[in-house]
This record gives structure tokens, C-alpha cells and sequence, in this order.
């Protein structure tokens, strides 16, 4: 399931005083079976390309190829193109409108047209995948839920639709640190257990650095880089003048290459920055710090 | 999917010109006068006279006309509707029938009071909009309160009155939006809005106008905490920052305006009514 967009632009509001142009010249491919992050600061045209992913926008100018269908041709068959693109909104108040988790999760399969059944099955399976019990769970309230939980079941009832690709929009904005880490590893075991092919949607660098293989970083409605992770950590100058944060090990190691210490510049975690601060000092005749 | 590019109303176009720096109770009386008078116009030669001077207004404010015929474009259907039942049930003892067909019958003062009334929806539009679209809601809302006030007299509580007037416009942009993003969200999820009978057409509303209903009430949750975490209390012994006085612009828009009004009324009387 390949998505292959070829100089995308689009404008909001066009033909109107107001319209702003959102997206210029967008060339962007995305491979099977990838964990691709999609990082800019507020503003930069995340959103609205994502949107295109799955024909909830159509394209203006330039293409998009979704496993090989154009969404601009009439006679391709948008809905059920989106069955095969999840898409995760940022806020799920967007989303969930049954009153219970169970009805909610089993919407998406209703359009199908599914049979009760496998329905059933289905919900049971994308409530294990994010880690919502069962029997607790599925007449359990939407109003009785924490913000974690709304999250998971939003997530849950795009899962059910057993999506290839599943594009999720800035999913830990507004959660708690334990939220967010349970919401990130679901996330994990889809990419690595389903072979989801994943598109993450954020503004921060860190979570975008644990998690993929590759990074698309964009400012103003155009793609400034897109590489793996460790050479788009390596321009830090670049992402940090474009208001970007970059996560707390790599800091830390720019901060100390800026002061002269031969530290290597595509750290990514806390292990490999005090293996790598280690081995520096070692080089200097210092004795070692940790064990 | 955008929503928002076909909504005009209570939307502020800001600008600089001679329109957008009048008082905006001159702005609101003008647009007043000019809804009675378009009531009162009975004759193409009115309506397009009125219609001049309407054109000539949105051109002085230099709003592209495009733009502005923009709002329209979602009530389309209802005017069209509107011309067709005028044109076969308007009710005349005339026997002068255009065309028969089936058991309706189009008569010639049908087709006039169809033409009549849905000019006079879109001149009523248009006004209002030009109003909104060079007056930002603040100012309109200062306007408002300052024309008001007098009623404060006969127990009318003109403020609280204006301040949900306002608040109701606003929304309007900010409920269109979300209802966007819910639309998207479901769409998402398969609903496809343009398939199925009518009794699964209906059905898709709820997905939709769900959690909007739910996310409009957390908003005014949300804008009520917020307005008394700044000690709001209503209009009694508020003061202003900006503090709204006529110059010579108004006085030159008044001048006007009345000479229009003139000019209106010995075309109203002058004229004869299309039925």
C-alpha cells in the first residue's frame, strides 16, 4: 500500500481574500511496512497533507497515488480506499459519538456492513490491541472515560477497520506522561507485531526519534528534510532554529560538542549518549565513569 | 472538504477603507434604513436602483464581489425553492396564466413575486454581510449596545442581550469548523455521506451532529469559566477602553444616506408595483 504524492500543493479558503497557501511542491513517498514521523512546529502543512493520505482532502494541484488509485479520478472508490487508511484524529471529542466504548469501536465496521459476528470479533481484538479490557470495557460509558482511555478507544475503533496504513494526528497532545507512554506503545507493537505501516503526526521530536525509521521535517508548507533519523538529528542547528526541541540525549551532546568534547552527533537515546561520553573519555585518559 | 470557504457571515474582512472606518452605529443604522426600504420596494426599478447602490457600497469597501456573492452559494437550493412555490402557489384572482402543467398552474404574478422575493433574500443577504464583513464583532457589538441603550429604560437588558447576539455570531465560524473536523473524522471511519436511501441518509446526521452538540456545550462550559475568571458580571458599571464617536465620515455616510432614502421613496412612489 504504497502512497506516493508528486508536487502536491493546496491553498485554504481558495478564490476567497482569506486564502492562504498551506502546501507548496510536496514530493513525498511512503513505503510498506514504514514508521515514517512527520515533525513541524504548528502551521507547517502536517495536517493538511496527512489529509490527503486518505482523499479527505483532494488534491488541488499535483497527485497522489494511494496503492496506485487517484482520488481526483471519479470512478475510484474513495470509501472504501479509506477503509485501508486509518487516520487518528488529534482530538477524539471529533470522533466518539455511540454511548458506549463497544458501539463506538464497532461504527467504522457497521458502515462495512460486516457481519455481527465478525463485528463482534473485530472489536474484541482492536480493544486487546490497545490494551482495553474486555468485559470492563465495552459497555463502559464514553462520558465515563479518562482522557487516556477516549484516546484508546478512538484509536481502537480506527483499528477495527484493520487499516494498512494508519496515520496518527499528534495522538499524545493533552496526555499525561503515563497516557502518552501506554498510547506510544501501542503504537510500537502495531508498527513491529501487524506490520501497520505508520505515519506520525507530531510537533515534538522526542517521541518521533524512539519510534521511526525515518523523518520528514517541514516548515511553511514544504519538506526541509527527510531522512533517517539519525542524519535529520544531525542537523541540530537547523531543527533548533526552526523552533524545533530535539530529545533530551541528543541535548545534552550538542551541548557538549559545542564545547569541544568529540562526541559523534546522531545520538538518539540515554544509553547512547553515556556510552559515547564514556568512550570520549576513555580516549582521554580518564577513568570510567559508569559500569 | 472545507466547510469554512462558503461561510460569510460573521466573518470581519479587515481593511482600511472609508466603509470600515465609519462608527459602526452609523454602519448598523444605514443597514437598517436600507432593510426597511428594500421591504417596502415593490418594483424592479427599486431593486435596481437599490441594487446600484448596494454594488456601489461592497465596491467602496473593496470587498471582491466574488467573495461576497460567496455566502450564496449554500442557500441556493432554498432560494430556487423558494422562486418555484412562489411562482405556482402564489394565490391571484388574475386569470393571466404563463403555463399549466399537471395540477399546477404558473401565473404571470406568480413569476414576479417569485422574482421579487428572492431579490429581496439576496439584497437582505448581501447588505448584512457587507455589514459583518467591514465591521469586526467588537466594534458591532459597541454599536449595538450604545443604540440600545435608551430600551435599558423599559426593562430591556441591552448588553446581555448584545453580548449573546454576539456570541451566537462568533460561533458560527468556530461550530463550522468543528463540524469540519467531525465530518472528516467519520468520513474516516466510512461513512460516506452521499450514498444510501434517505432513512440511511438521515441516519448518518447522528455520528455527525452528536459530537458537535457535545463540543458546543463544553465550549460554552469553557467560555462561561473563562468570562468569570476575568469577573464578568454583565453590563452593569462596565467602561471602555475604545470609546465610539461620530466624525466627518459619518456625517458625510449620514448625508448620504439620507439623500438615498429620498431618492428611494420618490422612486417607490413614482413606480408602479409588479402586481
Amino acid at each position: 500500500m504504497p502512497i506516493v504524492v508528486t508536487s502536491l500543493c493546496f491553498s485554504y479558503q481558495r478564490g476567497t481574500p482569506f486564502e492562504k497557501k498551506v502546501l507548496h511542491d510536496i514530493n513525498l513517498t511512503i513505503e510498506d511496512g514504514e514508521f515514517l514521523s512527520i515533525i513541524g512546529p504548528t502551521q507547517s502543512g502536517k495536517t493538511t497533507l496527512a489529509q490527503h493520505f486518505n482523499a479527505l482532502h483532494i488534491p488541488q494541484k499535483g497527485t497522489v497515488l494511494i496503492d496506485g488509485s487517484d482520488p481526483s479520478d471519479k470512478n475510484t472508490d474513495i470509501t472504501s480506499l479509506r477503509y485501508k487508511i486509518g487516520y487518528v484524529f488529534q482530538n477524539p471529542d471529533y470522533q466518539l459519538f455511540a454511548p458506549t466504548v463497544g458501539e463506538d469501536i464497532a461504527f467504522g465496521l457497521k458502515n462495512q456492513r460486516l457481519a455481527r459476528i465478525e463485528i463482534q470479533h473485530r472489536v474484541r481484538e482492536a480493544m486487546a490491541m490497545v490494551g482495553l479490557d474486555y468485559n470492563t470495557f465495552y459497555n463502559r460509558d464514553i462520558f465515563a472515560l479518562s482522557g487516556g482511555q477516549r484516546r484508546r478507544t478512538a484509536i481502537a475503533g480506527v483499528l477495527a477497520c484493520r487499516p494498512k496504513v494508519l496515520v496518527l494526528d499528534d495522538i499524545t497532545a493533552g496526555l499525561d506522561p503515563r497516557g502518552r507512554d501506554e498510547i506510544l506503545s501501542v503504537v510500537r507493537s502495531l508498527h513491529s507485531e501487524q506490520n501497520v505501516t505508520i505515519v506520525f503526526i507530531s510537533s515534538s521530536m522526542d517521541f518521533a526519534a524512539k519510534l521511526s525509521d525515518r523523518i520528514v521535517v517541514m516548515v511553511q508548507g514544504r519538506i526541509i528534510m527527510d531522512n533517517t533519523v539519525r542524519k535529520v538529528l544531525g542537523r541540530s542547528g537547523e531543527l533548533r532554529s526552526i523552533g524545533l526541541e530535539l530529545p533530551e540525549a541528543t541535548a545534552i551532546v550538542h551541548l557538549l560538542r559545542a564545547k569541544g568534547y568529540p562526541l559523534p552527533s546522531d545520538i538518539l537515546s540515554l544509553d547512547e549518549a553515556l556510552e559515547a561520553i564514556d568512550t570520549a573519555l576513555q580516549k582521554a585518559g580518564a577513568t570510567k565513569l559508569w559500569n | 472538504m472545507e466547510l469554512t470557504r462558503n461561510i460569510t457571515i460573521g466573518v470581519y474582512l479587515p481593511g482600511v477603507t472609508c466603509i470600515h472606518r465609519l462608527d459602526p452605529r452609523t454602519k448598523i443604522i444605514a443597514a437598517t434604513l436600507l432593510i426597511i426600504l428594500l421591504m417596502l420596494s415593490q418594483s424592479y426599478e427599486a431593486y435596481a436602483f437599490f441594487t446600484l447602490f448596494t454594488a456601489a457600497v461592497i465596491l467602496l469597501a473593496r470587498i471582491p464581489l466574488s467573495y461576497a456573492l460567496r455566502g450564496l452559494k449554500p442557500m441556493l437550493p432554498v432560494l430556487m425553492l423558494m422562486w418555484i412555490f412562489q411562482l405556482f402557489l402564489f394565490q391571484t384572482t388574475a386569470a393571466d396564466i404563463l403555463f399549466s402543467w399537471w395540477i399546477f398552474t404558473a401565473r404571470t404574478a406568480g413569476l414576479h413575486m417569485g422574482n421579487l422575493i428572492t431579490l429581496r433574500v439576496i439584497l437582505l443577504f448581501m447588505v448584512t454581510t457587507t455589514l459583518t464583513l467591514t465591521t469586526s464583532t467588537v466594534a458591532l457589538m459597541d454599536g449595538l449596545n450604545s443604540l440600545l441603550k435608551p430600551l435599558r429604560l423599559i426593562g430591556l437588558p441591552s448588553h446581555e442581550l448584545v453580548m449573546t447576539l454576539m456570541i451566537a455570531l462568533r460561533f458560527v465560524l468556530i461550530l463550522a469548523e468543528e463540524l469540519e473536523k467531525i465530518i472528516k473524522a467519520q468520513m474516516a471511519r466510512g461513512v460516506a455521506f452521499d450514498r444510501g436511501n434517505f432513512i440511511q441518509k438521515t441516519q448518518k446526521i447522528f455520528p455527525v451532529f452528536l459530537p458537535l452538540l457535545i463540543n458546543a456545550f463544553k465550549r460554552a462550559e469553557e467560555l462561561i469559566v473563562a468570562m468569570e475568571a476575568r469577573s464578568y458580571t454583565g453590563g452593569r458599571g462596565r467602561t471602555k477602553m475604545k470609546t465610539l464617536h461620530l466624525g466627518r465620515v459619518d456625517l458625510a455616510a449620514l448625508v448620504i444616506l439620507l439623500f438615498f432614502t429620498g431618492l428611494m421613496l420618490v422612486v417607490l412612489l413614482t413606480t408602479h408595483p409588479v402586481i
